[in-house]
C-alpha cells in the first residue's frame, strides 16, 4: 500500500506540472487533495523579496519559541541560508532572519509557541486590539488552550485578524502612504470584514428592523469594547440619520468628546462629520463645549465646493469605487441593497479618513477611481432599481451628496430647535443671510432620497411651489410636454453617466 | 447549450497548454492564462473557479487510477 501511495504522489506531482501556477496552488492548499495523494503542503511566502517555504519557516519559529537560545537555519528558494533567532526590540519579541549583511524582522507568531500561557496571553491581547467578535475569539481560545496551531490554522488565524476594520484601516493607510496599493488592497473581498464593519445582517430583516435592531447591537458592542475608538468606528455608519440618532455619547467624558470632535473637524470623513453634527445638535444643551467644533464642521460642509477638487468629490469617487468593486467581485451578493450600500459607504468613509491624512493627489485619485469602477457602479445601481427604485446613479454626484448632508443638518436642527441657543449657530442654520446654510433650502435636491432610502417612502415633502407646479403640469394632460420631459431625462442620464465615469 | 456551459468549456480548454510547444512556451502560456483568465475568474466568479478546481481533481483521479492499473497489468 505504501508503494502505491508513493506512486500516486509521484503521478500527482507530475500532473500538477501541466497546469498554471494558480491551479497548482489552489489544489495544494486543499488538505483533502494533499491527504489523498500523500503530498506535503507547499506554500511559498515572500518575506520582502525573499521567497521561503511557509512550512519550513514555521518549523524554525517553533524551534526558536521552544528554546530561545536556538538559532535554526532556514533555506530560501534560491538556496541561501538564513539564521533565525528571537530578539527583543522595544520590549517586543520578534523573529530576526540574518543572511550576511541582510536582516529581516518578522512577528514572532506566538500561536506556534509550546507555552500555553504565552499563546493565550498574546492572543487575548491581539483579539482585544482588533475587537475580534466574541464567538470567534472563544473558538480560537479553545484551540490555543489545548495546543499550538498547525500551519494552516496559523494562516487562518492571521486572516481572521486581518479581516477586521482596525487591520484593514492599517493596510489601507500603508497602501495609500507608500503608493503601492491596488484596488483589492483598498477594498477587501471578505463578507466577514464588512459584517464586522457595519454589523451582521440577519436574513429577512427589513431596513427598519436592521436600523433599529442590527445596527443598535453593533454600536453597543463597539462602545462596550472601547468608548472612544468604538464611537469613532460607529460614526462610519452615519449614512442614514436614524443611525446617528442611536450613537450615544454618555460613555465619553468631556475631554474625550472634545478630542473626538476636534479630530473630526480636522481629519474627519464627511460621513462621520454629518453623524457628529446630528449627534452634536441633539446634545448641545448638555454638552455646550462642542459648539465651536460643530460650527466649524458645518461651515466646512457649507464651503466645500462640489465642483472643485474637494472632499465631496473624494467621497463621491470612493463610493463609486467601492460599489463598483463590490459589483465586480460580488463579495456581498445575496445581501439586500440597503445593507450593501451601508457597508460600502462606511468603507468608503474609512478610506477617506486614510486619504485625508496622506499627501495623495486627490484630483488624480478621484479621476482614476471613476474611470476604474464608474461603469460597474452605474450598472449595479441601475440593477438595484428593481428593489430600491428611488436612489438613482446620479445621486452619487458630489453636488447631491452635499445637498443630502445639508438637508440632514437642517432637519436635525429643526428637531432640536430648543437646544440651539447661540445667535451664531442659529444664524448659521436657520438664517437667510449669505453665510447661512438656509440659503440652500429652496433647492429641490434637498428633498431627494439618501442612498439607504431607495426602498423607502419619501421622508420629506418637496417644496410646496415645486410640488404645485408638477401637479399642475400633470393635470394639464399636455402629452407633447411629457415627451419633452422624457427626452430631457434621457439626455440627463447620458450626461450623468459620462460624469460618473469621466473626469470630475 | 447554455452560456454557462460554453464558458466552462472554453475555460477548460484554456487551462491546458497546447501540446508539444516546449517548456519555455508552456511556462509563458501559463503565466498569460494566470494573469488574464484565472485571476479574473477567481475574483469575479468564485463558483466557476471552484468548479474548475473540482473538475481538475476528478480528471487527475481518473488519470492516476488508469495509470496505476496499466502499471499493475
Amino acid at each position: 500500500m505504501a508503494v502505491l501511495r508513493d506512486r500516486r504522489s509521484v503521478l500527482a506531482l507530475n500532473f500538477l506540472q501541466h497546469f498554471p501556477q494558480s491551479i497548482r496552488e489552489s489544489l495544494m492548499a486543499d488538505p483533502d487533495f494533499r491527504s489523498f495523494y500523500g503530498l506535503k503542503e507547499y506554500v511559498q511566502l515572500s518575506l520582502g523579496e525573499v521567497p521561503v517555504n511557509r512550512s519550513e519557516l514555521f518549523d524554525c519559529i517553533r524551534e526558536a519559541l521552544a528554546d530561545s537560545s536556538a538559532q535554526p537555519t532556514l533555506k530560501d528558494e534560491a538556496g541561501h541560508e538564513w539564521r533565525l533567532e528571537l530578539v527583543e526590540i522595544d520590549n517586543q519579541r520578534q523573529v530576526r532572519l540574518s543572511h550576511g549583511e541582510s536582516r529581516l524582522l518578522l512577528p514572532d507568531f506566538p500561536a506556534l509557541s509550546p507555552d500555553q500561557a504565552d499563546r493565550i496571553k498574546r492572543f487575548e491581547r491581539e483579539a482585544d486590539d482588533v475587537n475580534l467578535p466574541e464567538e470567534t475569539t472563544r473558538a480560537w481560545r479553545e484551540i490555543l488552550t489545548s495546543r499550538a496551531l498547525a500551519d494552516d490554522e496559523m494562516w487562518a488565524l492571521q486572516e481572521e485578524i486581518k479581516e477586521t476594520p482596525i487591520r484593514v484601516a492599517d493596510a489601507i493607510a500603508l497602501a495609500v502612504n507608500t503608493g503601492k496599493g491596488s484596488i483589492s488592497t483598498l477594498i477587501p473581498r471578505s463578507e466577514r470584514y464588512f459584517e464586522r464593519l457595519v454589523g451582521e445582517y440577519r436574513h429577512g430583516q427589513s431596513i427598519a428592523d436592521y436600523l433599529q435592531v442590527g445596527v443598535r447591537e453593533h454600536i453597543d458592542q463597539l462602545v462596550s469594547w472601547r468608548a472612544y475608538d468604538g464611537f469613532m468606528l460607529s460614526l462610519l455608519l452615519s449614512s442614514h440619520s436614524s443611525i446617528s440618532s442611536i450613537i450615544a455619547t454618555d460613555h465619553l467624558d468631556e475631554k474625550e468628546l472634545i478630542q473626538a470632535y476636534e479630530w473630526l473637524q480636522n481629519e474627519g470623513d464627511r460621513i462621520s462629520q454629518i453623524g457628529a453634527v446630528e449627534i452634536g445638535l441633539s446634545i448641545l444643551d448638555k454638552r455646550p463645549k462642542i459648539e465651536p467644533y460643530l460650527e466649524s464642521i458645518i461651515k466646512t460642509i457649507r464651503d466645500d465646493d462640489p465642483d472643485g477638487q474637494n472632499q465631496f468629490q473624494l467621497m463621491s469617487s470612493l463610493i463609486i469605487l467601492v460599489e463598483g468593486e463590490l459589483a465586480r467581485t460580488k463579495a456581498l451578493r445575496g445581501k439586500p441593497v440597503f445593507w450593501r450600500r451601508l457597508a460600502s459607504i462606511a468603507h468608503a468613509a474609512l478610506i477617506e479618513r486614510c486619504i485625508i491624512k496622506s499627501n495623495i493627489d486627490i484630483a488624480s485619485f478621484t479621476r482614476r477611481a471613476r474611470q476604474a469602477r464608474g461603469p460597474l457602479f452605474y450598472i449595479q445601481t441601475i440593477v438595484d432599481l428593481r428593489q430600491e427604485p428611488r436612489w438613482l446613479p446620479e445621486y452619487v454626484l458630489p453636488s447631491q451628496l452635499k445637498a443630502e448632508l445639508i438637508g440632514r443638518i437642517v432637519s436635525t436642527a429643526k428637531q432640536n430647535d430648543t437646544k440651539i441657543h447661540t445667535t451664531a449657530m442659529r444664524e448659521l442654520i436657520f438664517g437667510e443671510g449669505p453665510e447661512s446654510i438656509g440659503r440652500f433650502l429652496k433647492d429641490l435636491s434637498l428633498s431627494l432620497p439618501g442612498p439607504l432610502e431607495g426602498g423607502l417612502e419619501s421622508q420629506l415633502e418637496p417644496p410646496a411651489e415645486i410640488l404645485r407646479s408638477i401637479e399642475e403640469q400633470l393635470s394639464a394632460k399636455v402629452l407633447p410636454l411629457v415627451w419633452v420631459a422624457l427626452g430631457y431625462e434621457l439626455l440627463y442620464v447620458v450626461a450623468c453617466t459620462r460624469h460618473i465615469t469621466s473626469n470630475p | 447549450m447554455t452560456l454557462a456551459f460554453q464558458l466552462k468549456t472554453h475555460v477548460r480548454l484554456l487551462i491546458l497548454a497546447p501540446e508539444n510547444i516546449g517548456p519555455d512556451a508552456e511556462e509563458k502560456y501559463f503565466q498569460w492564462v494566470d494573469e488574464h483568465v484565472l485571476s479574473r475568474i477567481r475574483d469575479e466568479n468564485p463558483e466557476l473557479y471552484s468548479w474548475i478546481i473540482e473538475r481538475i481533481k476528478e480528471i487527475m483521479t481518473q488519470l492516476a487510477e488508469m495509470t496505476l492499473l496499466e502499471e499493475l497489468e
